[in-house]
């Protein structure tokens, strides 16, 4: 009974080790995102093209791993309705608090139909100081450029 | 065999009672400090957004000793407004200038987007004359990575 009792307990142990592993495994999964901080998104802004009335607005994110920040970019319709591929682009956009665009000279398009597209900035290594996003938006139908509403300003204490 | 001595037992305890305690523990930093973003900022009615289209007055940019006018692209009121150098911040951190006509400064066009739906290139970025280079930056275009279709 000895050498059962032992053996039973061993399996327990076991299953709370297990269980600890899964936990722990759990937790990493749980704080693997590094955003430091987001700004809060800018306001949208609203134009209509072509007829068909969309929306954009930009945030900026900076990342606790010291990876830099980025700034995102979204443009929908207004009403969730679908425009043909290639109709709406977006250049998000990364500027520090002089001013200064770190980031942002490319385009990006939605590949098929669809009513919203959302794109960020590669990560831009950034010292500490201010940092906000403000992106440029068009549609297929003018081309017309507009640029969104400034995000928050964020601060990277970094 | 096999002898569980008190003491493995209280270690083990112990470990188990500071996993208990730390991982809560860290999940609630991670949330103070990242998690989603805040929600829309309070505000009125929407701005509406102007095309770009040049109907203030330019901008008076200062020039190189080559003439040639250099500043931000924020402060420019339009496309066409844009300074023959534009600051920016090359990839590898050094502040300086792009050729304004070396910069994908539009939409691709649907021809160029049929011809490579992706395309992305280093343009040199200089120093305030123009000339001196020192460092690159990304430009181009290609698909956006998130892309919701319609629910219709």
């Amino acid at each position: 009974m000895g050498a059962q009792s032992r053996k039973s307990e061993r399996q327990r142990w076991c299953l709370r080790i297990c269980l600890l592993s899964v936990a722990l495994l759990a937790a990493g999964a749980v704080t693997a995102p590094a955003a430091l901080a987001d700004s809060l998104w800018g306001s949208w802004g609203v134009f209509t093209d072509g007829g068909v009335g969309y929306q954009a607005r930009s945030a900026v994110t900076v990342f606790a791993d010291g990876s830099g920040a980025t700034a995102r970019t979204t443009l929908q319709t207004q009403n969730g309705q679908s425009v043909p591929a290639q109709w709406m682009y977006i250049r998000p956009r990364l500027f520090n608090g002089s001013n200064q665009p770190m980031e942002g000279y490319v385009w990006y398009y939605n590949p098929s139909p669809a009513s919203a597209i959302s794109e960020a900035t590669s990560p831009k290594s950034t010292n500490h100081g201010y940092y906000y996003g403000k992106g440029l938006v068009s549609a297929y139908s003018s081309y017309a450029q507009r640029e969104t509403l400034w995000s928050g300003l964020l601060h990277n204490p970094l | 065999m096999n002898i569980r001595t008190p003491s493995r037992r209280r270690g083990l305890f112990v470990a188990l009672a500071l996993t208990a305690v730390l991982v809560p523990a860290v999940i609630a930093a991670n949330q103070a400090t990242g998690g989603p973003l805040p929600a829309e900022q309070p505000a009125g009615p929407p701005a509406t957004l102007a095309p770009l289209t040049g109907a203030s007055p330019p901008t008076e940019w200062p020039r190189n000793a080559e003439g040639l006018s250099y500043g931000s692209e924020a402060d420019a009121v339009s496309l066409a407004d844009c300074p023959d150098l534009i600051a920016v911040v090359a990839t590898n951190g050094e502040s300086g200038y792009v050729r304004r006509a070396d910069v994908q400064l539009s939409p691709p066009t649907a021809d160029q987007v049929k011809d490579a739906p992706s395309k992305i290139w280093s343009i040199p970025v200089y120093e305030v004359d123009g000339k001196t280079q020192v460092g690159v930056l990304r430009t181009g275009w290609a698909p956006a990575s998130e892309s919701v279709a319609a629910s219709e």
